[in-house]
This record gives C-alpha cells, sequence and structure tokens, in this order.
C-alpha cells in the first residue's frame, strides 16, 4: 500500500505540471493565432479547436491536483465538528463517493472512446479518442487519487510520507 | 427531478464536493428517468467544449501572475496619491484599489488575498480596529467579480448563452457603485468621528514613479474593455494578450517575477481552472437530466405564479439567491440556477443582461454572507479573528451592497444603459 501511495504521489506530480504545461500551451496558441491574423493576415484553422481540446486536457490532470489537495469547491459544514475518528471516516466516506463517480466517468469514457473514438475532428484532423480519451483517463486519474485518499484517511501517512506529500506543493 | 434534488441535498450537505455531487445526482437521474449513462461523457464534453469558456484561465491566470509580479504594491501607493492625506485616506484607498485591482483580477478570492494581506495588516497600525479592516477589505472583494475582466460572468455567458462583452460592460456601473456604497459606510463613520487620519504616504520624490507605475498596472483592463469593445479582439483573445502584459510588467518592467514564479502562477491557475471546468462539466449533466425530467413544466409553473409582475420576480430571486449564498458559492448557484431561470425571466419580458447582473450581484453575495462565504473564511485567516468578530463589522457593508442590488432590480438602465449606449 506504501508503493500505490508513493506512486499515487508521483502521478499527481507529474499531473500538475502536465496541467500547467498544458495552460501555458493554450496561452501559446492562442496568441500564435493572434499574431498570424492581425501580423500575417492568415488565420490558423485549427488553432480554435486545438485549444479547447487541449483545455479538456488541462481540466482532467488539473482536477486530478485539486482532488489531491482538497482544492474543489465544497460546503465543508462538518469540517472540525465530531473527534478525530468521525473526521476520519467522514473523508473517508466522501472520498469513496467520489470514487464512485469517477470510475462512471471512467467506465462510460472507455465505452464512449470504443465507440466513437475513430472518427475524425473536423479542423485538427485528429482521432477523436485523443480527445474523449482525456475524460477515460481523467476518471481513471481520479479514481486513483480517490482510492489513495481513503486509505489516507483510514491509515495517516507517516511523517516521512507527509514530508514527501507536502513537498509537492 | 426530486430524486436529483434529494440526491444532490444530501451530498452537498455531506461535504462531498460540489463538482463530484453534481456528477453524482446526474447519476442518479439518468437511472430514474432511464436514460443511457453514456450521456455521462457526452454532456461533460459538450460543457467543456467551448471557446468562450476559454478565457476564464486566461484571466485567472493574469490574475495570479499579477499578484505574483508585485502588482498589488504598486496599485496600493497609487491610490494612496490619488485619494492623499484626508481623514480616513487609508479607508477610502481600500475601496478605490478594491475598484481598481478588480479591473485587473477577475475573482474575488484573488483580490481579499491581494490586498487583504497589505490593507487587514496596517490598518490596525493607524487606529483601525482589526475587524474593520478586515470587513472592509471583504466587502470590496466582491466587486473582483462584477467589473470586468470576470471569471464568473464568463462562465455564465458560456451557459447562459448571453453576450460576454455586453456582460463585461454591463458590469462596470455595479461595480463602481458596490464601491461607493462601501464608501458611503467608511464615511458615515467618519461621520461618527471614527476614522484616524492617514499615515500611509508616498514621499514626493517617488510621485512620479508610482503614478507611471500605477498608469502601467491600470492600462491592463483598459486595454482589455477597449480592445474588445472596439472589436479588435475576442474576450478569449484579449485574456491571451492579458497575460503576456502581466509577464511583461512583473519579469521585465517590475523584475518581481522569475522563470519558476511563472511556472507555479500557471500551475496554480491551471488547478484552479480545471477545478471550476470540472464543475461546469457535472453541472451539464444536472442541467440535461433536468430538462429530461421537465424543468420546462416548473419554470411555466413559475411564470404562472409571477404573471406580469417581473419586479416581483427579480426580487423573489434576489431574496432566492441570498438564501442560497448562505450554503452554496457563486459559482456553482449561477450555473446550476443560469439556464433554470433565463428562460422564465424572457418569458416574462426582462432584458437579459439586467436580469444576469441581478442574479450574478446576488450570488456573488454568497462570497461574504456567513457561514460558508469563501472570502470570509480568506478574511478571518489573514486577520486571526473569528467569524463572529468580522460580521459585527460586516454586515453595515453587506446591508449597503444589499442596497445596490435593489437598485439594480428597480432601476434597469444602470445594468443595460452602458451596453445599450456602446452598443458592442
Amino acid at each position: 500500500m506504501r508503493s500505490f501511495r508513493a506512486a499515487v504521489r508521483n502521478l499527481v506530480r507529474f499531473c500538475d505540471h502536465a496541467a500547467g504545461w498544458f495552460l501555458i500551451a493554450i496561452v501559446i496558441v492562442n496568441l500564435a493565432a493572434v499574431f498570424m491574423r492581425y501580423g500575417m493576415l492568415s488565420a490558423i484553422s485549427w488553432s480554435e479547436e486545438g485549444i479547447r481540446y487541449l483545455a479538456i486536457w488541462m481540466t482532467f490532470f488539473g482536477a486530478t491536483v485539486a482532488s489531491w489537495y482538497d482544492e474543489h469547491l465544497d460546503m465543508n459544514m462538518f469540517a472540525g465538528s465530531g473527534g478525530a475518528t468521525f473526521q476520519a471516516w467522514h473523508k473517508a466516506i466522501l472520498h469513496f463517493f467520489t470514487a464512485v463517480f469517477s470510475g462512471f466517468v471512467l467506465w462510460q469514457g472507455s465505452v464512449y472512446v470504443y465507440l466513437n473514438g475513430m472518427q475524425t475532428a473536423p479542423t485538427t484532423g485528429i482521432r477523436i479518442y485523443w480527445v474523449y480519451g482525456a475524460i477515460a483517463l481523467g476518471g481513471l486519474l481520479l479514481l486513483l487519487v480517490s482510492l489513495a485518499k481513503i486509505w489516507d484517511s483510514i491509515d495517516p501517512p507517516t511523517e516521512v510520507e507527509a514530508g514527501e506529500k507536502g513537498q509537492l506543493m | 427531478m426530486s430524486a436529483i434534488a434529494l440526491s444532490l441535498a444530501i451530498l452537498l450537505l455531506g461535504g462531498l464536493p460540489i463538482a463530484f455531487a453534481f456528477g453524482l445526482a446526474a447519476i442518479v437521474g439518468l437511472y430514474v428517468e432511464q436514460l443511457a449513462m453514456l450521456s455521462i461523457v457526452a454532456k461533460m464534453f459538450a460543457g467543456l467544449d467551448s471557446f468562450v469558456l476559454l478565457a476564464a484561465p486566461f484571466y485567472i491566470v493574469a490574475g495570479e501572475l499579477m499578484n505574483r509580479g508585485g502588482i498589488s504594491d504598486r496599485l496600493i501607493r497609487f491610490t494612496t496619491i490619488l485619494v492623499g492625506k484626508i481623514k480616513g485616506g487609508t479607508a477610502y484607498s481600500a475601496v478605490l484599489a478594491a475598484v481598481l485591482f478588480a479591473g485587473i483580477s477577475g475573482t474575488a478570492v484573488a483580490d481579499i488575498a491581494a490586498l487583504g494581506q497589505i490593507y487587514i495588516n496596517s490598518m490596525p497600525k493607524e487606529g483601525y480596529s482589526k475587524a474593520f479592516a478586515a470587513a472592509l477589505v471583504t466587502a470590496g472583494s466582491i466587486i473582483g467579480p462584477i467589473i470586468p475582466p470576470s471569471v464568473i460572468m464568463v462562465i455564465y455567458a458560456a451557459v447562459a448563452d448571453i453576450s460576454i462583452l455586453k456582460l463585461f460592460i454591463a458590469g462596470i456601473v455595479p461595480g463602481i457603485l458596490l464601491g461607493l456604497a462601501c464608501g458611503a459606510i467608511v464615511f458615515l463613520k467618519g461621520l461618527r468621528g471614527e476614522l484616524p487620519p492617514t499615515s500611509m504616504t508616498v514621499p514626493r520624490e517617488q510621485l512620479p514613479r508610482a503614478i507611471g507605475e500605477g498608469l502601467l498596472v491600470l492600462s491592463l483592463p483598459g486595454f482589455i474593455v477597449f480592445g474588445t469593445i472596439s472589436g479588435v479582439f475576442t474576450p478569449t483573445e484579449a485574456g491571451g494578450i492579458a497575460v503576456v502584459y502581466a509577464i511583461f510588467l512583473g519579469m521585465v518592467v517590475f523584475r518581481h517575477l522569475d522563470v519558476a514564479g511563472l511556472l507555479r502562477a500557471f500551475r496554480s491557475a491551471a488547478r484552479l481552472t480545471a477545478a471550476l471546468f470540472l464543475l461546469i462539466a457535472t453541472v451539464e449533466i444536472v442541467n440535461y437530466v433536468l430538462i429530461i425530467a421537465g424543468i420546462e413544466d416548473w419554470t411555466k409553473q413559475l411564470v404562472s405564479v409571477f404573471m406580469n409582475q417581473p419586479t416581483l420576480l427579480l426580487l423573489a430571486c434576489v431574496v432566492a439567491f441570498l438564501i442560497i449564498g448562505l450554503a452554496l458559492d457563486a459559482g456553482p448557484a449561477l450555473l446550476l440556477l443560469a439556464p433554470v431561470l433565463l428562460p422564465v425571466s424572457r418569458q416574462m419580458g426582462i432584458d437579459d443582461i439586467h436580469f444576469s447582473m441581478v442574479m450574478i450581484v446576488s450570488c456573488t453575495m454568497g462570497l461574504i454572507s456567513p457561514p460558508v462565504g469563501i472570502c470570509l473564511f480568506v478574511s478571518c485567516k489573514i486577520g486571526n479573528m473569528t467569524l463572529g468578530e468580522l460580521w459585527k463589522e460586516l454586515r453595515w457593508f453587506f446591508y449597503a451592497e444589499c442596497g445596490v442590488i435593489l437598485l439594480l432590480v428597480f432601476f434597469p438602465v444602470l445594468s443595460t444603459g452602458l451596453p445599450n449606449w456602446l452598443r458592442p
């Protein structure tokens, strides 16, 4: 289980950097499109579609990291209430529900890729599984993080592990 | 429909992150309505596949870069110069900084994180109570999502299919009114002799530099607004250019930002955007299920209740938004309610921009209303105080800002006048 936690931590670190680079790529393509249109009077036909697809990849990598750091918006009515045991089980249950949703996204995302993946995107010309695949992969990443967090809630990480987790920030 | 509402209420009150609560409630709805589960992916994709939406990460990252690039310090020096050495000058400078910073950041949390650190810690040294300083900055923070650029308006425009540009322009007057409302509370405090003289000054020899830097910072919102109104750029393109301008200011002009800081800003903005976009994706599934489940019949009933009483409908909506804001953040509340209520307002002949502004400002109040307003938590954390201490001072600002909402309800021209005049 320790190695699973370590693997998820590394995965989250990778997703954090990947999401940042996707955002950088979005900015670059957007600027290139503006420059080409006004500077060279020649539009990049695939820029808008490309940016939208990059944003979908960024969303699922970023959402995985946000899930790891508990950065998703919530109503947090039970924060600080009850004892330590209640808090631990409450967190575990919440992560279990997150895992259920992520599992659904992984399952249905995979089916969707299987059924529609061979279609071609209108302007970029790429196979659409490169886009729908982000949703299925996002489901998998969120599921792995949720499982690690369930385990963290019931059996909190050691100081060394928590320190490593802290370094991710 | 009751199955979705019930499961959503249980999951949200249980503390599940809102995006996942929406997703699971939608799955319950799909099961009850016997719809294909594949809709989950199709609708999530449809929710995210929007070019308009892409302006949001640009404004988020521009705000992050501005924060890390030493913008807030320069803006505060600039407002200090503008306000001058009047009694309570620092309090008025905080209000002015909130209005001007709103033109840069686009989110309330960015505003309070940047301005709160400075004002909440410095104002007590002049003789203000810490709670008053925190209340002032907290109340001012909600101007952030109202004055353009605004992340919440980008999202609203994408979901409700309304011109983002018109919304941006429509936000200017309400944003200034919110600033005036905060200023009025400060003024009333001054009448009671409770405002200390200001000690925040800029030395004479630094004046030209401070003014120049302030104008450089403020050229960003000017560039976004005028560039988009004149039709040179789309709001999404202007967002991308704003990012480059923020990098230029932070790295080249102010030399406050290095490459590591730049990458951290992008990573942080990507996470924030992703959390927001996942929410949009799951709300899209909920809205789809609600439509199939017959939300249209419910809206027709609502229209018949308020027949020929558009003002009454607006007032009812404001009350509902303020109550919902007690529990739900502005973003999710707008995402869930906009597609449901906008058709009702259209049937009653209310202007889309008028209704949208009332809705956005009312929902934004949820950011500063207890018990779960996110700006309250940030403020309490910075000022190291309890929610009760903060609310004691904040309530007067809150009531004044509610007064602005009433003005928006009764005088549509405050929202629609500027967009109609400029005709973007």
